[in-house]
């Protein structure tokens, strides 16, 4: 009985299929916001990303400044 | 004693062997770690957008999660899919007793408040539930 239930054609009344059409519309349109934001936090990531990468590298500059600093004070040119 | 003290009191002086580069390099450094207190900032500020859109994203989630179970309602409430005779008859049986089994259990447990993982995790299995029923 049920199987042959499953081949049965549903019908949906046209006030409600325009609502359902209007529904799929309104999500087609959250999901391209959805989208979007995650493209923002993609970026903003991004961003991060590369100051991190940019405090590395003044991090490991000034670490040469500092050695060289050093450098320089321990071995004194002559003492008075 | 006099000459001791005078000792004592005479000052010695360490020539730097290159004060200019030595200057230099302190300046640069202050510079550096300046230009790193200023991109911390930055930073921040870049956190702080990501945090508003990681909210964002979550409202916008939860308005998709909404419309898609309004679209759910309005289609209409059958469940066509074909499910063999033989154990439809035998199982609706077990999840009844199941079922109770789980209502029992969960009348003697003290309520607990659900948090969000909670709900999304009822929801899930409630929606696996229906998945598998469609076959």
């Amino acid at each position: 009985m049920r199987e042959q239930r499953s081949g049965m054609p549903v019908f949906v009344k046209v006030d409600e299929y325009k609502d359902i059409l209007d529904v799929l519309d309104m999500i087609k349109a959250k999901i391209r916001e959805i989208r979007g934001t995650l493209g923002d936090i993609n970026s903003l990531r991004n961003e991060e990303d590369a100051e991190f990468a940019a405090w590395n590298s003044t991090i490991s500059e000034i670490e040469k400044k500092v050695e060289g600093i050093d450098r320089i004070m321990f071995e004194p040119e002559q003492a008075w | 004693m006099v000459k001791m003290k005078e000792q004592s009191n005479e000052l010695f002086f360490v020539q730097v062997k290159a004060p200019n580069e030595v200057r230099r390099n302190i300046l640069e450094t202050l510079k550096d770690i300046v230009e790193v207190l200023k991109s911390f900032e930055k930073f921040k500020h870049i956190r702080h957008q990501k945090l508003e859109n990681i909210n964002h994203l979550r409202v916008l989630l939860r308005q998709a999660n909404k419309m898609l179970g309004d679209l759910r309602i309005k289609l209409p409430q059958t469940n066509l899919r074909a499910i063999p005779v033989k154990d439809t008859a035998k199982q609706p049986k077990k999840v009844h007793h199941k079922k109770k089994k789980g209502k029992s259990a969960e009348e003697k447990m003290p309520k607990k408040e659900m948090t969000e993982v909670d709900k999304l995790e009822a929801e899930l299995s409630a929606i696996e539930a229906k998945l598998k029923s469609l076959g």
